[in-house]
């Protein structure tokens, strides 16, 4: 490929069709500069590119012009980023979302004022009630639920008190709801509000169509449906669409994890308006626990891990202590857990793990207090191992701290494995191994400071190879929860959406800068790496360009403590 | 030298009725009024002194008896020697009584007819609220040849007594893994001392 795409780069105007921002979001972050840069990945050929280095020479660098334009560089490229995908490393299974069926997408689209068509087009602003009457109007066929006014209980999402907080909802596709997270926030029941999302989806559904998303002025409703159960969600942060679907993905899949696709559909066989609260009965919590941590989150959205940070020889030593004797035909996967992260994780050969199984067994231990003082064998569905049947988990902490997890296929494999657990156990204890994972736990996190690069306020840089993110603490001001951290990660959302063309846009990126009146953002794709970073909106962009090397150079050298590599396999 | 003898119990009966507190109270001596719920099965164990020379180790399956794990529970009640089957008295019968005698029948059908079953009303402490009379569970456990006890987890009434009648109950030698087909669900009266085998542990 050729000149275009240079000249577009150079061209500082920012590019609405690469971006696709809902118009609303401007005004939400009160944008005063913002320029994008794109370069594809074409750029490889750049005649511009500086690789004088040797040492360097295996590590994608960036390079600053002197117009203070961005241009990327790469060792030695091919392909762009997202067909060079190794599908499996180290066992974890490669994929951008933990959607099961990708095919799907054609046939799924927004309300039909669509401006854009094509499959991508995603965006409408069209308030929920307008919709509504207006698909009220066409239809007359279809009526709403029974109790009235449906209209005016969307409106309701308006009220303060609900700002910046999402909710998210799960009903029957008969329209009984099963979860709501914030219950409180709102002033209309649950059956209500499910009955006015069952009559949106239940109009498409007639024309064989599937709803997804909804704007209204600031808020946004994602719709994600499986059936027997319709999952959506209300957000007035102003991400983008996938990163609301990929957080009720991740609520479908925990529910799967309690209750399996077999279990819901015979259930819900068995009668439409079954009581599925009922199944779910002592884990409502886990749901709450995972969207929590959906809300800042990058490791769902990214589909990546972040393992404990400690010393590799320390986590070898471990591993070494916990490959199972071969007579555990049945043993899936074997875990040492520290702190909620993963010091090591070790699989059989013909299976690999995919992140987001993983997640909801981390989203488990990390929400049941219970779980650390007492040894525990559970009966969980891992969706991407296999949605319709159990495996068991032996879960047993040796501090308040470290955690076993032993999962098998076998539901009578309790006793051998904790008569096996005694003994990892003792193995770990006496090389102190324990201890001193016990010990790199406090050394886990780390500062910005650390890398000793002005202007850097934050980053998260993933390893495409590996499948993990590592990312400094947020600090002031974002070490709170409030509304410059939600700023930050809403925009490294938005540049994740933007450089992999999640929303239509007409091709993936390789760099693209930003800037607002708070901050500067980079995002930058290599093959090795997808590197965001959040900087001071003062400083120049070689600046931000030095940071950007200076972080994928302490990454490389750090890569051995902050990444799990080379976990044995058995 | 005391003999130690280890036996499986199995904790059983409709979830929030105190399983998980009865358990608690009788391993670790702890009382929560904020109790998650079991999820899966949790494993204890707790060893109780029956005379200077007799010992018994119980391990504990305290299961979740959430309705999706169903058809799980005979992994934790087919080799048990014996069965606490909890309901709550301030509850009306039909509910986790009705729950508790359901349970009754399916180890009945389907554990080894040795097994030692123990039906307990917990909640005592709330006995101002009782919604099942007492013997209401003392004349079903009669007929069905089960021990009975009513207990608190929260007050501790009751629960380490409930642990030591089973223990006497239990013959101080493990019983046979599997039991006889056919054989039908008569309850343990009066084993036999018999004791040789036995582990020292
Ligand atoms: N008042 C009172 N509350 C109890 C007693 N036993 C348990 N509870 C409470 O009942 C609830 C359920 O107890 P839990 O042990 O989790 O029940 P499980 O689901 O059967 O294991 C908890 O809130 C306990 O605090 C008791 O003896 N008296
Ligand atoms: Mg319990």
């Amino acid at each position: 490929m050729s000149a275009p795409e240079a000249d577009a780069a150079r061209d500082n105007a920012p590019s609405a069709a690469q971006l696709a921002l809902p118009p609303t979001l401007s005004r939400a972050t009160s944008t005063s500069a913002l320029s994008v840069v794109s370069v594809e990945s074409s750029l490889q050929s750049s005649p511009r590119r500086l690789l004088s280095s040797r040492t360097l020479a295996a590590l994608p660098q960036l390079v600053a012009h002197d117009g203070g334009l961005v241009k990327a560089a790469e060792g030695s490229a091919t392909g762009t980023p997202s067909s060079s995908r190794p599908s499996s490393l180290f066992g974890l299974a490669v994929g951008g979302s933990p959607r099961s069926t990708p095919s799907r997408k054609g046939k799924e689209r927004a309300l039909p004022t669509d401006l854009e068509g094509g499959e991508g087009a995603a965006n409408v602003e069209v308030g929920a009630a307008e919709a509504l009457r207006r698909m009220k109007r066409g239809k007359g066929g279809i009526s709403g639920p029974k109790d009235g006014g449906p209209e005016a209980d969307i409106v309701a999402y308006d009220h303060d008190r609900i700002r910046n907080t999402r909710q998210y909802f799960v009903l029957t596709d008969a329209g009984k709801p099963v979860f709501q997270s914030h219950p409180e926030l709102n002033e209309n029941s649950a059956t209500d509000l499910s009955g006015v999302a069952q009559t949106l989806i239940s109009i498409f559904a007639g024309e064989n169509d599937k709803i997804r998303c909804i704007n209204r002025g600031r808020h946004r409703i994602a719709f994600v449906l499986r059936s027997p159960l319709y999952f959506f969600c209300v957000s007035d942060w102003g991400e983008p669409e996938h990163i609301l679907r990929i957080h009720l993905d991740y609520v479908h899949l925990q529910i799967l994890s309690v209750v399996t696709s077999t279990q819901l559909s015979k259930a819900f066989q068995r009668r439409s308006n079954f009581d599925l609260s009922r199944l779910l009965e002592g884990t409502e919590n886990f749901l709450h626990h995972l969207i929590e941590g959906a809300q800042y989150d990058f490791n769902f959205i990214t589909s990546t891990l972040q393992p404990l940070r400690m010393n590799p020889v320390l986590r070898e030593a471990a591993a070494a202590s916990l490959i199972p004797p071969a007579k555990f035909r049945d043993l899936l996967y074997v875990l040492l857990i520290a702190d909620g992260h993963i010091v090591t994780l070790l699989r059989p050969k013909k299976h690999s793990i995919h992140p987001s199984d993983l997640h909801l067994l981390l989203n488990m231990l990390a929400s049941s207090q219970s779980l650390r003082s007492t040894e525990t064998w559970i009966p969980i569905c891992l969706p991407k191992f296999n949605p319709a049947g159990f495996v068991h988990a032996y879960i047993s902490y040796v501090s308040a701290s470290l955690g076993l997890v032993f999962v098998s296929a076998d539901r009578e494999a309790f006793e051998e494995l904790r008569a096996w657990r005694a003994s990892v156990v003792q193995t770990l204890e006496k090389e102190k191994t324990l201890l001193k994972i016990e010990q790199s736990i406090p050394q886990h996190s780390y500062d910005v400071s650390t890398l000793a690069c002005p202007g850097l306020l934050h980053f998260i840089y993933k390893s495409r190879q590996l499948v993990q993110i590592t990312m400094p603490e947020w600090a002031e001001p974002y070490h709170t929860d409030g509304q410059d951290r939600r700023r930050v990660i809403t925009m490294y959302h938005r540049l994740h959406d933007a450089v992999h063309a999640r929303s239509g846009q007409s091709a993936p990126l390789k760099l693209m800068y930003m800037r607002t009146e708070h901050e500067a953002y980079l995002a930058w794709v290599t093959r090795p790496f997808e590197l965001y970073m959040t900087l001071s909106p003062t400083l120049s962009k070689s600046a931000a360009v030095a940071a950007a090397n200076t972080i994928a150079k302490w990454v490389a050298a750090e890569e051995g403590r902050i990444f799990l590599k080379d976990a044995p396999v058995f | 030298m005391s003999r130690t003898t280890s036996f499986k119990l199995v904790l059983l009966g409709e979830s929030a009725v105190g399983k998980s507190s009865l358990v608690l109270r009788f391993v670790r001596n702890e009382f929560s009024d904020f109790r998650e719920s079991t999820i899966g099965a949790a494993f204890l164990t707790q060893t109780v002194n029956l005379d200077e020379n007799t010992a018994i180790k119980f391990e504990i399956w305290d299961t979740a008896g959430q309705e999706r794990y169903k058809s799980l529970a005979p992994i934790y009640f087919r080799n048990s020697n014996a069965a606490v089957i909890v309901y709550d008295i301030t509850q009306p019968p039909e509910t986790s009584f009705e729950k508790a005698k359901s349970w009754v029948r399916e180890l009945q059908r389907q554990a080894d007819p040795s097994i030692v079953i123990m039906l307990v009303g917990n909640k005592a402490d709330l006995a101002a609220n009782r919604k099942t009379p007492k013997e209401m569970g003392e004349q079903y456990a009669q007929e069905e040849g089960l021990l009975f006890a009513e207990a608190s987890a929260k007050s501790g009434t009751g629960v380490e007594e409930l642990f030591m009648e089973i223990a006497r109950k239990l013959p101080t030698n493990p019983l046979p893994q599997r039991a006889a087909p056919g054989a039908k669900g008569v309850k343990v009266q009066g084993q036999g001392e018999q004791g040789q085998s036995a582990c020292t542990c």
